[in-house]
């Protein structure tokens, strides 16, 4: 799933099922106007819902949506983790190399809400457990799809000035446009980004619901991938400040630190 | 196997297993045990499907629901004016 979108390829699905599906539902048909008296409307009706199911469940579409970060069940469980971990500071993206020896994007989660010190070996996902360092560093959710749309417009966002962002982020996509109007506005080392969710943004607002202190901590695949892309851009860790929706836009509240 | 395909092959072994079960002419019987077995396969596969899944699943469950209001309008009007 990762792979597919870190190559930038949108995950289609299945055209098989697809296939699988309009047969059904024509031969559904067909039985409702040619099957035995009594049971055309049974078969009829499994025929055209089975029909229906496939095509829109397993066809190209309906699977489309796997490429987008990662699934529930990863967030469920990194929720447990956290929790379990009594990791409770809100998550700081940092860009690869922009710490010293630091080949890879990271977020790091730390214990808490006062960061006083980045450690320095976040190459892996480091735990570190205890102190004013303790946390834990993990690929960012949104790395993956950053990446593709790096790939798919030919384009580096690592220093890229700020107000080019909106543009250079406009397509982010996985097989389905994720955002609309992204808006970044800086004052001092506080970024405000705003931004429509494309048509699946009941992603956020799911996350949002089901794991708010993992949406404060992480934010949904495409808020990661904003995230990630303002370090690249500012050479700087970033820290989300806050995640949230007002009028159908989801709004971040962002810090840059020294 | 992923958790769309599962939701897949549920369906088409629970309809199947329905077209053999519910007697002919049975139709409202038919559907209805569909639509319970969609809302189990829902509840069981949902934390493990992708968020989109899981709208377009809500939306045949949707369907169902105003298909089973439409059998128990017709059924209370039958009982009333019999």
């Amino acid at each position: 799933m990762l792979a597919a979108a870190g190559q930038g390829r949108p995950y289609r699905g299945s055209w098989a099922a697809a296939g699988l599906g309009i047969i059904l539902f024509l031969a559904g048909l067909a039985g409702a106007a040619l099957g035995p008296p009594g049971l055309r409307w049974q078969l009829g009706t499994a025929g055209c819902f089975l029909g229906a199911f496939l095509f829109v469940v397993l066809g190209p579409r309906g699977a489309g949506l796997e490429g987008t970060g990662l699934p529930r069940q990863f967030y469920r469980t990194l929720d447990g983790l956290l929790g379990d971990l009594k990791l409770e500071g809100h998550g700081i993206y940092i860009a690869a190399g922009t710490q010293p020896g630091l080949r890879a994007d990271r977020v790091f989660v730390p214990e808490g809400h006062e960061v006083t010190n980045l450690t320095a070996t976040l190459d892996e996902a480091t735990f570190v457990y205890g102190g004013p360092k303790g946390g834990v560093a993990l690929d960012p959710p949104g790395r993956a799809l950053l990446d593709a749309h790096e790939e798919r417009i030919g384009a580096r966002i690592g220093h890229a000035p700020l107000g080019e962002l909106p543009v250079l982020l406009q397509d982010l996509s996985d097989g389905e446009r994720l955002l609309k109007e992204l808006s970044l506005r800086r004052s001092g080392d506080t970024i405000a980004a705003r931004y429509r969710p494309g048509r699946y943004g009941v992603l956020c607002r799911q996350m949002q619901e089901d794991h708010p202190q993992l949406s404060r901590q992480l934010g949904c695949p495409t808020c990661s991938a904003i995230v990630l892309a303002v370090a690249r851009a500012t050479g700087r860790p970033v820290r989300i400040v806050s995640v949230g929706e007002r009028q159908d836009e989801i709004t971040l509240s962002l810090e840059v630190l020294p | 196997m992923r958790s769309e395909e599962v939701l897949g092959l549920a369906m088409a072994v629970w309809t199947s297993l329905l077209l053999l079960v519910v007697p002919a002419g049975s139709a409202d019987v038919f559907v209805i045990l569909l639509l319970i077995g969609l809302l189990v396969a829902r509840a069981l596969v949902g934390p493990y499907a992708a968020a989109g899944t899981n709208v377009r699943v809500d939306a045949f469950i949707a369907l169902g629901l105003v298909v089973f209001a439409v059998f128990v309008v017709r059924r209370v009007y039958d009982v009333l004016t019999t």
